[in-house]
């Protein structure tokens, strides 16, 4: 009966312990949470950050190269990671006129990647619709991954002079 | 007493020594940071040592819960900018994790409000920024997708291509009361063939049968060759994602030298802990797909194992407290011959405080 007692009171005294590891810094959740001791995971945009196309006539194509889109992972996980592009349509000065980024195309060059990861490349043909260009996977670690790409816009033959432009969105996820 | 609660509060405290020492692993983060970065701070206590919970907001919310954690931001571009920072819908889509364009919204994005809509930092500097998910009384049961955005966009310039890019952090949430069905999933059938190119592939049907969305990954080892060959092991080309109750095929592609076979193929696949091993004797065809099988399944529940391996431990310290105090109340018994109850009992009181 004695020994029996005892073990309650202990089984009490550890209960007590393991709440009062577990509080948060900031407890007004119900759920108790802790604090991730992991590293980030970001991306660096191409420098300068416009990208100039080439001059486009009606029917014709333009081109931009946009170099060293990176991303660094630090998360020193085992989590993939996904970059993706998106494109809004291209407006003129004159706001009616609109070149669709339904006709651009987002040419995805080889990443070139350190650490442990497989990053395989793809290519969007419709930047309207968007989708991924780089997708890391059999993560081990921190990685990094940095590429160049090339965005080409074809102008409608019945696309109006005017200076246009838009705005291409990397996103990693 | 106080012996006890020594012995109980080392063990309780290997949880966190090795969370530390995985900080430790991690290299100085300033050296090497991309212009924009952005990390989880908070997880729930109870999923700290799952790898997916680390990196996503993972969580289950009955209606009209809400939960907060934090988001930490950090601009290690040459100049200051303006963080925008907002919630967006996602989806899951041919086996990836999508996350949809900025004004794009769904529920879960309605539902997730981060506590400033922008930042603005300098070089070098970061934020910690509060997000909410307020889940309403009337929200349907399910799993939602959904991402934070952390997005730095370059000066408005009307002479071409202007630049955003964002980083973000993926929010699985399902919504219902009690914990739901878990995370599960099995390998119904392995499909060796031969692509256009002539690489020999594997693919292996999933099917997610658990309750939560998962983000399979893997790798593939071929043994009992010809000859006794063996292979691998080979890895996933990318983590591919399934909702519950859908099935996706995921596929090893193998170098174009393997022979044909047969082979006994080992396949390990897991999403956060969840683990799940399948073999199967297969043989790659000259083109073409080859004979899907049907392959041996075990599941390799390793947080089960550790749950277990705990459980047994904890077990085991407290017999080796009860027969501590069993044999200093006899040493005890012995040393004070004819006590009087009473003053035995002050004793045992006096020790313990």
């Amino acid at each position: 009966m004695r020994s029996i007692s005892r073990v309650s009171i202990a089984l009490a005294a550890s209960a007590v312990l393991v709440g009062s590891l577990a509080l948060p810094a900031s407890a007004d959740d119900t759920v108790l949470t802790v604090v991730v001791p992991v590293g980030q995971i970001g991306i660096s945009g191409p420098l300068g950050g416009t990208a100039a196309l080439t001059a486009l006539t009606p029917g014709g194509d333009a081109t931009a190269t946009i170099e060293d889109v990176t991303v660094i992972d630090n998360r020193a996980g085992v989590a993939g990671w996904v970059a993706s592009v998106s494109l809004e349509d291209f407006v003129g000065l004159t706001p009616s006129n609109i070149i669709s980024a339904a006709d651009a195309a987002y040419d995805t060059g080889v990443a070139v990647e350190t650490g442990t990861s497989t990053v395989t490349s793809a290519d969007v043909s419709d930047l309207s619709i968007g989708g991924p260009v780089q997708t890391a996977a059999g993560v081990v670690g921190n990685n990094t991954a940095i590429w160049d790409a090339t965005l080409t816009v074809t102008a409608p033959d019945d696309a109006l002079a005017d200076t246009y432009t838009a705005t291409l969105t990397h996103s990693v996820l | 007493m106080t012996v006890s609660v020594m012995i109980l509060l080392a063990f309780l405290q290997i949880v966190p020594a090795t969370a530390s020492a995985v900080m430790n692993v991690s290299p100085a983060k300033t050296t090497n940071d991309a212009d924009l970065s952005i990390r989880l701070l908070d997880i729930p206590a109870s999923t700290q040592n799952d790898p997916r919970a680390r990196t996503y907001i993972i969580d289950r919310l009955a209606p009209g819960d809400e939960i907060k954690r934090r988001i930490h931001v950090e601009n290690n571009s040459a100049t200051a900018q303006t963080v925008h920072l907002y919630s967006g819908a996602a989806r899951i889509a041919d086996g990836a994790f999508v996350g949809e364009a900025a004004g794009v919204k769904n529920d879960l994005s309605t539902w997730t409000t981060l506590a400033e809509p922008e930042v603005t930092l300098k070089t070098g500097e970061s934020a910690d920024v509060p997000v909410t998910i307020a889940v309403p009384a009337d929200a349907p049961e399910g799993e939602q997708y959904g991402a934070v955005w952390a997005e730095m966009r370059s000066a408005a310039d009307k002479s071409g291509v202007a630049q955003a890019s964002r980083v973000g952090i993926r929010i699985y949430l399902s919504v219902g009361p009690g914990n739901g069905t878990a995370a599960d999933f099995t390998i119904t059938s392995l499909e060796p063939s031969r692509s256009q190119t002539g690489d020999p592939q594997l693919s292996a049907l999933v099917t997610n049968t658990g309750g939560r969305a998962l983000d399979v990954t893997g790798e593939l080892s071929l043994t009992g060759g010809p000859g006794g060959l063996s292979a691998g092991p080979f890895s996933l080309k990318s983590a591919t994602t399934i909702a519950p109750g859908k099935t996706q095929n995921i596929t090893f592609v193998l170098p174009k030298e393997l022979p044909n076979g047969p082979w006994t193929a080992g396949l390990k696949l897991k999403s956060g802990l969840l683990e799940r091993n399948a073999s199967a004797a297969i043989t790659f065809p000259d083109a073409g797909s080859g004979e899907a099988v049907t392959p041996v399944q075990s599941g390799g529940n390793q947080g089960l194992l550790f749950a277990a391996i705990a459980g047994a431990l904890l077990i085991v310290i407290i017999t080796a407290l009860l027969i501590l105090r069993r044999n200093r109340l006899r040493i005890r018994t012995l040393a004070q011959e004819n006590p009087e109850p009473g003053q035995r009992r002050g004793n045992r009181v006096r020790t313990d405080a």
